[in-house]
């Protein structure tokens, strides 16, 4: 009996499967230290619920940011792999679930989030798991009394970020600038553009009237947790409600205001029904409802986008505007109709376990059923108003034939769903010195998901058969081999099941007898695994079966009326009947090291490469007849990656310093991927001077003009500067004040051929990392975290960066600087190229607009003070806390185009840092 | 022992995996959704036709859907000027010599919307010339409704394969001839351009033996057989691919004149006797001649059809005439192609049946800006419009000429002040001083649209022209001229004025002015231009293109002006670039160059 505890840790096959948590008396006093145990062969990163508690979040990405080594802010696991994308594989208490993402999880009723990382790790999981797997353990029930917790805070979230627009006398004075350079008559008369100046006439902040300074978000939450040698329980309820960014004052017939609210449910239950069966059933529902103005996602771009010169609001009990902006601001705020959005969310997970230690020793039989659905309904109810314009004497006459309409509803809803079932034998015992664990698992998946369009409203089923053993001998060596052998309807006949094996080996040295007595050694691992894993994620592409001729019978559509009545037969993507899984092979070196009892250190290093990448070969002429749209996609592209996962632990109590506990942790991801063949062209024999477009770059690479600045300014100052320039312009011409873009294969002409990798734009950060601590001292605890990402730029061409969008779209300190000619003459700081209305050459893909986007924010602060507990006690309590909390408090960033946040990718794209105050309360 | 142990709970393990996956995997049997496969599709008589109905999707709409709304062969011929300038895009960049090979580099190739416009001739002709390729193959064996309609279907697709072919030989000169299916892994190492006149060659011989097909009709019978191709087809392909093999652009200094005059004699004594013949016979009173009624209608299908001359016309209407190529009268959206002042002085003085300016040199300066007038035409300067071939005012508006806005009259005025004078700035007033008839039915105007004319791909006339070119240069001359008054006759002119020439060089030109002046705004200009030239001459005539400025006084005063020059007569624009990407594979994979000259 004395391997119960495996029993007990009935991992449903996932390595990082941990149940039966110790009661946590206190979120604070739990050791944060994360170490491989003796019989870890793999790579993987955990983080648990003492750190994920930690702060107050929303959704488990958010929560989880920075502290698994390895995964990146975008979602991917060691960068990406495959251009066509690596989607990761949630595992949420054992069961697969293609249909979940960590945002559709409470963090308050998570236990722990493990990524797993390489081969070894992810062989089980099959296809889907290829890329990448993210196990996700809810909180469990525990024998003992019932503990309850209580969690209410209350926050107040301001962006972190707003662009800062000119004012109306500069708009005026820019938007004339902009249609001067076009060679147009100036929007403004120098009456208006007086008057503005004087403070007359319309000078909208459209931010400051629209828009709040903050928004509030409000969260409670209860769980209880307990149980006994029968029954062990865990169940938590959480509500939420946030509010939005704009005010409404109108609700008469309807309620437009923005606002979200968010419930959550979770029932864990643990029954032993006879000594050797026991059961579960895990079960979350989480409801999302959403309300506000239909236009609600419009609101915060349109005070954007709105020019302060324009009319706005309710004048004479007119909503007004312009000719130019149909939507005033005020009327798609209150007017627009409302829109409810419902999200339900529905988890289930019963199982069996069936120990037959009593016959065979060490054997158990598991079965598990999951299912989830996720159903969105949007209930719409549409209205509409009258807009005014100014008639030109001071009047005000109705623009366009938009009126008011009587309120009509409607509704829209998609369902997604799967249910798979796994039936596994787990075996685990020891003889002497030796280990032995082995687990088959059989799995098979029904999937519906929310497309309507042919192909994808059938089914997607899967069935797979993986497994591991593993062998150690004297804790001293591991060895571990696993497999999957899955079948795939994405694939034809014959060619649908695959098979792919990984294996792993790990020396424990600190168990070595010359190590042993080291009492400063408490671990020193090496590990090493190596896997070939296929991956058949066939579905983000235009035909559902790639492996088949598209070719339908259409209704209409045809030319010849005596030829079967207009029918005619459409021909779509050609199929691939040889087409096969993507296959990475994968390779791992780690080390763990943890010394005086308090420090770890983890160092993974990992190379992987991918070949059949699916693609289009576009080598294949059209000649032949097959055009971009019907070529047959190929298993051609071949892929590289490689990177560095590193993690450090610190846990430590000073007793001097009346037991300060001092928690630090460091964590650390390095990828550079790079594609060797995607099928693409090369232009070398079209003068190109970089011939290829994909293959040798980075998954994501964007290509544009380079900017040269070689006679000492970036911009074509004069007429004669670009008629003496000797270039021809396949483009648009530049005007004076426009960028000058370098003729890199030097024939004279600017054009296609001259574009370069824009340098660091592309899909992955080169780096991802996060850092932070807590001291807990007497009553207090403080924690701080920094996360940030370094090695990836963005290619700016969004509103707020290029001018010419709506009716010109100016910020202070870009627009305010653009080239003219006096600028010039005057020898002026000079920050952007000669504005435009509608568009110049200086706004084609070019380096000027390609900004470093890497940050570093402080993600958390957090100051607690726990009552002490003979305090509590008297209260008949066990933990009572009080807390403040900040968000996103800090963030440095390089960006060049300082409008928006850095994580964002348009003025709207709002982020967040909160202040929360909070409590924490148990009995 | 533990090997033992293990030995057995593993092959129990294996053994109970390997039956639930061996019960489990039908699974993985998908419902069909939907989707045939090609043997389907020719297992079933409709699928059958319905495959051949999708082969027609590339069929030009021609007239003037290409990007953005103005017809681009004529705006770069000598013909006209591109009233589009000011929006920057289509006639006007290349004009200002921009274009390239990339994708949507120049004007013929600008946006990638397959279905609105004219464009990517590239993808969409071998796109179709494939879809040909799999009906031809497939059709000996396909199931079809009965045996006639199995050989009518075959040649249906042979033509219209020839068609294709046709079209992108006059685009993009030497290709490889495919005529069989490509596998989706052939390589193309060996693949190798064959010269035009090859490629022309194999369209004669193609359609001659289309011309023999039994089951395969004549004409069109009823309006849901609109677009069809017929046996007239084909003699027009014939027609018109022997006269551009003959031609200097592609003869690869081969004479072939002797050749296209037999093929352009059978081809049109084939259409004479299966009733084509000119349109000769008004039906109405509302236009200015035959010629005028005729392109303004079409009733060209049936038994017994008004319209005996048209052989292939497009029945596509996105866009009214005088909509798009009108005038600001009609509150149109564009001028569009605009007629320069060369159309019109190219048009003869009706009485004297001679041409205004000698045909072998028009002008005396390169700037268009000094006529050399002919000594006896009859053609007074102070009068320029007066007296014209009818062809002219059926093909032209300019200053006074009458157009009707519903059943209101209106006179034009194209001179300075005028209601429709030239302006530099404006997409709706003419450049030239003069706007565009042909098509327009004569009082279709914005609340009361009128069936225009469609574009014909072809017509007996053409054929006609096709012949009278191809007798003059091999010869025969006398036959040549006789063409060439049939034609003239149909515009209005009086057999005592019939021209004649006196060698081949005399009969040259007046069949090239003939040409001219009948096929204006058919877009055959920009090819014929070009086909009489080598790939690497500039095409001289439309280097230059002049308008008409008229000020009204005391005395009515004609100023000719410069509207602009065109860089797209540089001798690149012979064809169009073959796309980048094209070429890059190509060439990548066969070692040779395949681009067009110039590009």
């Amino acid at each position: 009996m004395k391997y119960r505890h495996i029993i007990l840790a009935l991992a449903i096959g996932a390595p990082a499967w941990t149940q039966a948590q110790e009661p946590a008396d206190s979120t604070l006093v739990k050791s944060h230290a994360v170490y491989p145990n003796d019989t870890t062969t793999y790579a993987s990163a955990r983080v648990g619920s003492e750190i994920i508690d930690l702060a107050p979040s929303t959704t488990l990405d958010e929560a989880v940011k920075g502290h698994l080594a390895g995964f990146y802010n975008n979602g991917q696991i060691r960068g990406m792999q495959s251009q066509n994308g690596s989607p990761i594989l949630l595992v949420l208490d054992g069961v697969p679930s293609t249909t979940l993402s960590l945002s559709d999880i409470d963090p308050r009723t998570v236990e722990s989030v493990e990524i797993l990382k390489d081969a070894a790790a992810k062989a089980i999981y099959g296809p889907l798991g290829a890329q990448g797997v993210i196990l996700v353990t809810t909180k469990k029930g525990f024998t003992g009394n019932t503990v309850v917790k209580v969690t209410a805070d209350f926050a107040f979230q301001k962006p972190t970020k707003t662009a800062d627009m000119v004012d109306g006398y500069q708009y005026a004075s820019l938007r004339n600038q902009a249609l001067a350079n076009d060679g147009l008559s100036p929007a403004f008369s120098t009456d208006q553009l007086s008057l503005l100046q004087s403070g007359q006439g319309y000078n909208n902040n459209w931010r400051k009237q629209y828009l709040n300074d903050f928004r509030t978000a409000q969260r409670y939450s209860i769980s209880l947790n307990g149980g006994n040698e029968r029954v062990k329980y865990y169940v938590n309820g959480g509500f939420e409600r946030e509010t939005g960014m704009y005010e409404t004052d109108w609700k008469e017939k309807y309620d437009p205001s923005p606002w979200t609210n968010r419930f959550n449910v979770t029932s864990n239950l643990d029954i032993k029904m006879f000594p050797f069966l026991s059961a579960w059933m895990y079960s979350s529902m989480r409801i999302i409802r959403e309300n506000g103005s239909d236009s609600d996602n419009n609101i915060i771009n349109l005070c954007y986008i709105t020019p302060p010169t324009t009319p706005g609001g309710v004048i004479d009990g007119k909503i007004v505007t312009d000719e130019n902006f149909s939507d005033p601001i005020y009327g798609e705020i209150n007017y627009s109709g409302a829109r409810e959005t419902s999200t339900t969310n529905i988890n289930a997970n019963f199982g069996l376990n069936l120990d037959l230690n009593q016959w065979v020793k060490g054997l158990s039989l598991q079965g598990i059923l999951g299912y989830n659905s996720k159903y969105s309904g949007i209930r719409k109810g549409a209205y509409d108003y009258t807009r005014y314009v100014s008639d030109g004497d001071g009047g005000w006459t109705v623009l366009g034939t938009q009126r008011e309409a009587a309120l009509s509803w409607s509704k829209t809803s998609t369902a997604i769903y799967f249910m798979n079932f796994q039936g596994r034998i787990k075996y685990q015992r020891n003889f002497d010195k030796n280990y032995v664990s082995a687990n088959v698992t059989y799995l098979s998946e029904d999937k519906l998901n929310g497309s309507t369009s042919t192909g994808w409203l059938l089914p997607f089923s899967r069935i797979q058969l993986s497994g591991e053993v593993k062998y150690g001998f004297d804790n001293r060596y591991y060895v571990q081999v696993a497999f999957n052998h899955a079948g795939s309807e994405q694939l034809p006949k014959g060619n649908q099941f695959h098979f792919s094996p990984a294996g792993s080996v790990s020396w424990n040295a600190h168990n070595e007898s010359f190590l042993r007595q080291v009492t400063w050694l408490n671990q020193l691992k090496l590990r090493a695994s190596a896997g070939i894993l296929q991956y058949d994620n066939l579905w983000n592409f235009p035909s559902r079966y790639l492996y088949a001729d598209e070719y339908r019978q259409q209704g209409g559509g045809g030319v010849i009326g005596s030829l079967y009545s207009y029918a005619h037969i459409s021909e779509g993507l050609l199929g691939n009947p040889a087409l096969t899984w993507e296959k990475t092979y994968e390779q791992n070196y780690g080390i763990d090291l943890r010394v005086l009892n308090s420090l770890s250190l983890s160092v993974d290093y990992f190379r992987s490469h991918l070949n059949r990448m699916l693609c289009v070969d576009n080598t294949t002429p059209t000649a032949g007849g097959h055009t971009t749209s019907t070529r047959a996609y190929t298993n051609i592209g071949r892929t590289h990656n490689q990177g560095v996962d590193i993690s450090a632990r610190y846990t430590g109590v000073i007793p001097s310093a009346s037991h300060m506990t001092i928690n630090g942790y460091v964590d650390l991801g390095w990828n550079k991927n790079r594609i060797d063949y995607a099928g693409d062209l090369d232009y070398s024999s079209s003068g190109y001077a970089y011939p290829s477009r994909t293959s040798g770059y980075s998954i994501g690479q964007q290509f544009g003009y380079l900017i040269d600045g070689s006679n000492g300014s970036i911009f074509y100052n004069s007429q004669d500067e670009i008629d003496n320039s000797g270039l021809k312009f396949a483009g648009r011409e530049p005007r004076p004040g426009d960028l000058k873009f370098k003729d890199l294969n030097g024939d004279g002409v600017i054009d296609e051929c001259d574009k370069a990798p824009l340098d660091g734009v592309k899909t992955m950060p080169s780096f991802n990392y996060g850092f932070g601590a807590q001291v807990i001292w007497r009553g207090f605890d403080l924690y701080l975290y920094f996360q940030g990402e370094t090695g990836r730029s963005h290619l700016y061409t969004c509103a707020g960066v290029y001018e010419n969008s709506y009716q010109g779209v100016y910020v202070n300190g870009i627009h305010t600087h653009a080239w003219t000619a006096e600028r010039y003459a005057a020898g002026q700081d000079i920050r952007y190229p000669a504005l435009t209305t509608s568009n110049s050459s200086s706004l084609e893909d070019n380096s000027f607009f390609v900004s470093k986007a890497d940050f570093i924010r402080l993600r958390n602060l957090v100051l607690g003070y726990s009552l002490p507990s003979t305090t509590v006690q008297k209260l008949k309590l066990t933990q009572l806390r009080f807390y403040f909390a900040a968000e996103n408090l800090f963030t440095s960033t390089n960006m060049k185009f300082k409008c928006f946040d850095p994580e964002a990718s348009a003025l709207s794209d709002y982020l967040y840092r909160s202040f929360s105050i909070g409590l924490n309360l148990s009995f | 022992m533990i090997t033992r142990i293990l030995h057995k709970q593993l092959s129990l393990w294996a053994c109970l995996g390997l039956i639930a996956l061996a019960s489990c995997s039908d699974d993985l049997d998908i419902t069909p959704d939907g989707r045939l496969t090609l043997d389907e599709v020719f297992a079933n008589a409709d699928y059958t036709e319905a495959y051949l109905s999708g082969a027609y999707a590339a069929m030009p709409k021609k007239m003037h859907m290409y990007y953005w709304m103005e017809n681009l062969p004529t705006s770069l011929s000598d013909e006209s000027w591109s009233n589009e300038d000011t929006e920057g895009h289509g006639a006007i960049m290349a004009y200002r010599g921009q274009g390239s090979s990339a994708v949507g580099g120049n004007i013929f190739d600008m946006n990638d919307r397959e279905d609105a416009f004219d464009t990517h001739y590239w993808t969409r002709y071998w796109s179709s010339i494939r879809s040909c390729n799999v009906f031809i193959e497939r059709i000996p064996t396909a199931v079809v409704r009965s045996e006639d309609v199995r050989k009518r279907l075959e040649g249906e697709c042979r033509t219209l394969r020839a068609f294709y072919y046709l079209q992108m030989v006059k685009w993009f000169g030497d290709l490889p001839i495919i005529d069989y299916v490509v596998s989706v892994d052939a390589t193309f190492e060996n693949a190798r351009k064959q010269p035009a006149v090859d490629v022309l060659k194999w369209i004669v011989q193609e359609c001659q033996d289309i011309m023999t097909y039994d089951n395969l009709p004549w004409r069109l019978s009823s309006g849901n057989e609109t677009r069809r191709m017929s046996k007239a087809v084909a003699a027009a392909i014939a027609s018109e691919a022997s006269l551009f093999a003959a031609s200097t652009l592609y003869n690869n200094g081969e004479n072939l004149w002797e050749w296209a005059y037999q093929v352009n004699m059978d081809a049109l004594s084939k259409l004479r006797s299966n009733g084509y013949e000119l349109y000769t016979q008004m039906q109405t009173d509302n236009y200015n001649s035959a010629y005028g009624e005729y392109f303004a209608q079409d009733e060209s299908l049936g038994t017994s059809p008004a319209d005996r001359e048209t052989i292939l016309y497009n029945p596509n209407v996105n866009h009214q005439q005088w909509y798009v190529n009108g005038t600001p009268l009609q509150d149109c959206y564009s001028a569009s192609n605009v007629p320069s002042q060369e159309l019109v002085d190219s048009y003869d003085m009706l009485a004297t049946g001679k041409p205004v300016l000698d045909l072998e040199n028009p002008y005396l300066d390169t700037d268009h800006l000094e006529p050399n007038y002919t000594s006896d035409s009859g053609y007074n300067a102070k009068r320029p419009y007066d007296g014209r071939d009818p062809r002219f005012d059926a093909t032209i508006i300019h200053n006074k000429s009458i157009i009707y806005i519903g059943t209101e009259r209106a006179e034009v005025r194209t001179e300075e002040g005028g209601n429709c004078e030239v302006r530099s700035q404006s997409r709706t007033y003419t450049r030239t001083g003069y706007y565009f008839r042909k098509y327009h039915h004569y009082n279709s105007y914005a609340s009361g649209n009128q069936p225009d004319g469609h574009w014909k791909f072809y017509r007996l006339g053409v054929v006609i022209l096709n012949a009278a070119e191809a007798a003059a240069e091999s010869g025969h001359i006398g036959e040549a001229m006789e063409l060439v008054n049939e034609i003239r006759h149909r515009a209005g002119f009086d057999p005592s004025v019939d021209v004649t020439a006196s060698g081949i060089d005399d009969a040259r030109l007046k069949v090239r002015h003939e040409r001219r002046i009948e096929m204006a705004f058919e877009e055959h200009r920009f090819f014929d231009c070009r086909r009489w030239t080598t790939n690497t001459e500039d095409i001289e005539c439309e280097k230059v293109c002049t308008g008409m400025l008229i000020q009204s006084g005391f005395s009515t005063k004609y100023t000719r002006f410069v509207v602009g020059t065109k860089q797209s007569s540089a001798a690149k624009w012979h064809f169009l670039p073959i796309p980048l990407n094209e070429v890059s594979t190509l060439e990548s994979q066969t070692g040779v160059s395949w681009q067009n000259y110039g590009w």
